[in-house]
């Protein structure tokens, strides 16, 4: 009796329980939606990613035009130290040989010639090296004595580059060769103008010069400073994408600069070629900078970078005549606006998740800094002075068309109906010089794309 | 019993497979009273059931992926609603104490023969028992877990199941005894008719 009610309470309760009707199940879903909110958040997902989007171009930017900022900060304070140099010049009569009279008479000119695509900074700066009368006619006194040839200046200089072998290669200038002081690559050029100096004997003396320029240029803290910027745009991953923002960060590279770290920005477009291949094309920031701590870069387009940089041509930015100039520093930071073009190739078209893709760059650059630090050098060999910062700036000078190769690959991921994030790796390989100092640099990273694409109604 | 639905089960689930919301909220509506049924069996709250219910609406719809087209859905949802129950009831027995689990209020319904109880009259059987004793009574009674398995969902012992079913199902009578004393008694008197 006891085990048949039982029996029977539980069928009763199964029964009942398995027809059980309950009438709240809308309350019951409004409830859940509270809960369970990833659906509807698709939309709100989308504009946050946006916002993050154009968070990321805003700050890339940003960043980019503090760096100018604070480029243009150095400069001035640079140029106190300088005078300071030029105080020293002056006093230290005996260790300095000095240009002669016609020289002294072209120095000034020759600033004031250096106007075009010179900064007003530079002109300053170039100003304060310009030797005064007294000096002047010390040096023709000293010449007169006969207290130093130039060959003896040259030999005094190898033995003073003795007892500095770390320094870099020298420079001498001279205003007589048309007013231009030539700098030479550390352990390469050397020039020399002087009336009273053979060709023979400035062979000679640039052969001892080479055979005693140091090796290791990088330990002294002047410096030419040049910066650059590129950047690239990439694909997307989403069969109907329209449209893709990224965001990357990357290393710049190029023969004898730092590695140095960048960043850019962008959006790109695909259009459809068939069945696995998609045209991407679109504009992006990028900043790109380099740094040769061993003097100007070493390939043979930034030696012709070198003697592009106004400053040390036409303005003699200071550089002393008849005095010998190492490089330390050489900096170039370019702002690039990129326009690739390139062919995507989905390995698996139904599935548009991963590609390969490549192409070319073309692109000009919004703004171009190039820079250098120095150090000055008496014939004799004794230290004069030495000046940062030297800089140049360009904008909008040079368009490079097709002078990068680009290469990638890129995973997706699907965030939602619309979206999807992609990671790109990338290399830019420089096919030829970029920027109007013709440098050759590439860049390696990794591109973070948000691919958009028509909503499904 | 459910709500009709312009798909099937199987084109239902697919779909919800596939992360549609709008099949999801169908799939809801569907089995929605059934999950509120398995739930209100273990707990006395309405509110906590809801809750229950609809967290367990979540893992099928997170995990449906995982669910096989030859499977039925329905034993496969009162799985996932119990073991949620479950979880939900471990975690209030830990802001119990004993005599909290062990008094059970004596409810009063107008108990009829067995066959004519309603979903209202058992409810209120069940609210009298104590919470393990109204647990291993639905799990072991209704649901057919054994007592070992309840032994370790409910972290007691085997032996300490069967004295708890065994508890439950004697408190179960009492109350019916006594309701359908009252019930006769009030009958004679012409309360229920």
């Amino acid at each position: 009796m006891k085990k048949m009610t039982d029996r029977e309470l539980t069928d009763k309760i199964s029964q009942v329980f398995d027809n059980f009707e309950d009438p709240t199940a809308e309350q019951g879903w409004q409830e859940l939606r509270k809960k369970y909110p990833e659906s509807d958040t698709k939309p709100v997902l989308l504009w946050w990613s946006a916002a993050a989007a154009v968070l990321v171009v805003l700050g890339g930017l940003w960043f980019m035009t503090r760096d100018t900022n604070l480029a243009d900060q150095s400069i001035a304070d640079k140029k106190s130290p300088s005078e300071i140099e030029k105080e020293k010049v002056v006093s230290d009569d005996s260790a300095i040989v000095k240009s002669d009279e016609t020289n002294a008479n072209t120095a000034a000119p020759a600033s004031q010639k250096s106007g075009s695509g010179i900064s007003s900074e530079s002109l300053k700066s170039s100003s304060t090296y310009v030797i005064d009368e007294t000096s002047i006619k010390k040096n023709r006194e000293s010449r007169n004595q006969g207290t130093l040839s130039p060959v003896q200046s040259f030999e005094k200089t190898a033995q003073i580059d003795l007892s500095r072998s770390n320094k870099p290669a020298i420079v001498i200038t001279d205003n007589s060769l048309d007013n231009n002081p030539v700098v030479a690559l550390p352990a390469a050029t050397l020039s020399v103008s002087n009336s009273e100096v053979s060709r023979d004997s400035i062979i000679e003396a640039t052969g001892r010069m080479l055979a005693l320029a140091p090796q290791n240029l990088s330990q002294d803290s002047h410096t030419h400073r040049v910066e650059e910027t590129p950047y690239h745009s990439r694909t997307s991953s989403t069969k109907n994408q329209l449209f893709s923002v990224f965001a990357g960060s990357y290393f710049n590279y190029s023969l004898g600069s730092e590695t140095k770290l960048n960043f850019g920005a962008g959006f790109t477009s695909d259009i459809n070629l068939g069945n696995n291949l998609r045209l991407t094309t679109g504009l992006a920031l990028a900043k790109n900078t380099l740094t040769y701590n061993n003097g100007v870069p070493s390939s043979r387009s930034a030696q012709r970078a070198y003697d592009a940089v106004p400053s040390f041509g036409l303005n003699n930015g200071g550089l002393l005549n008849n005095s010998l100039t190492t490089v330390t520093k050489y900096n170039a930071s370019l702002l690039a606006l990129d326009i690739p073009v390139n062919v995507k190739y989905l390995i698996i078209p139904r599935d548009n998740k991963l590609y390969l893709l490549a192409g070319f760059s073309s692109g000009t650059y919004l703004t171009e800094t190039y820079s250098l630090d120095y150090r000055n050098y008496s014939p004799a060999g004794a230290y004069i002075n030495q000046g940062q910062g030297i800089e140049v700036k360009n904008q909008l000078q040079a368009f490079d068309l097709a002078r990068t190769l680009n290469i990638s690959f890129g995973y997706s991921a699907n965030l939602g109906k619309t979206q999807n994030i992609t990671i790109e790796p990338f290399l830019k390989y420089p096919l030829g010089g970029l920027g109007s100092e013709d440098l050759r640099f590439g860049s390696t990273g990794i591109n973070l794309k948000l691919n958009f694409s028509k909503f499904k109604k | 019993m459910f709500k009709k639905t312009a798909v099937s089960e199987e084109e239902l689930i697919q779909r919800c497979k596939e992360g549609n919301l709008r099949h999801q909220e169908k799939l809801y509506m569907h089995f929605y009273s059934y999950a509120m049924g398995v739930g209100l069996r273990y707990l006395n709250d309405r509110n906590d059931v809801l809750e229950v219910v609809n967290d367990s609406f979540i893992k099928v719809f997170k995990s449906i992926g995982s669910f096989k087209n030859e499977q039925n859905f329905k034993p496969w949802l009162r799985k996932i609603v119990v073991n949620t129950t479950l979880d939900r009831i471990r975690k209030d027995l830990k802001h119990q104490n004993q005599s909290d689990l062990e008094a059970a209020e004596h409810v009063s319904f107008a108990p009829q023969a067995i066959a004519h109880l309603n979903s209202q009259d058992i409810l209120k059987l069940l609210d009298a028992l104590p919470y393990v004793q109204r647990t291993v009574f639905n799990m072991y009674e209704i649901d057919g877990y054994n007592h070992d398995e309840i032994g370790g969902l409910l972290q007691i012992s085997a032996s300490s199941s069967r004295v708890n079913l065994s508890r439950a199902k004697e408190k179960l009578r009492e109350a019916l005894r006594f309701e359908q004393s009252e019930y006769e008694k009030n009958d004679r008197s012409g309360t229920y008719r």
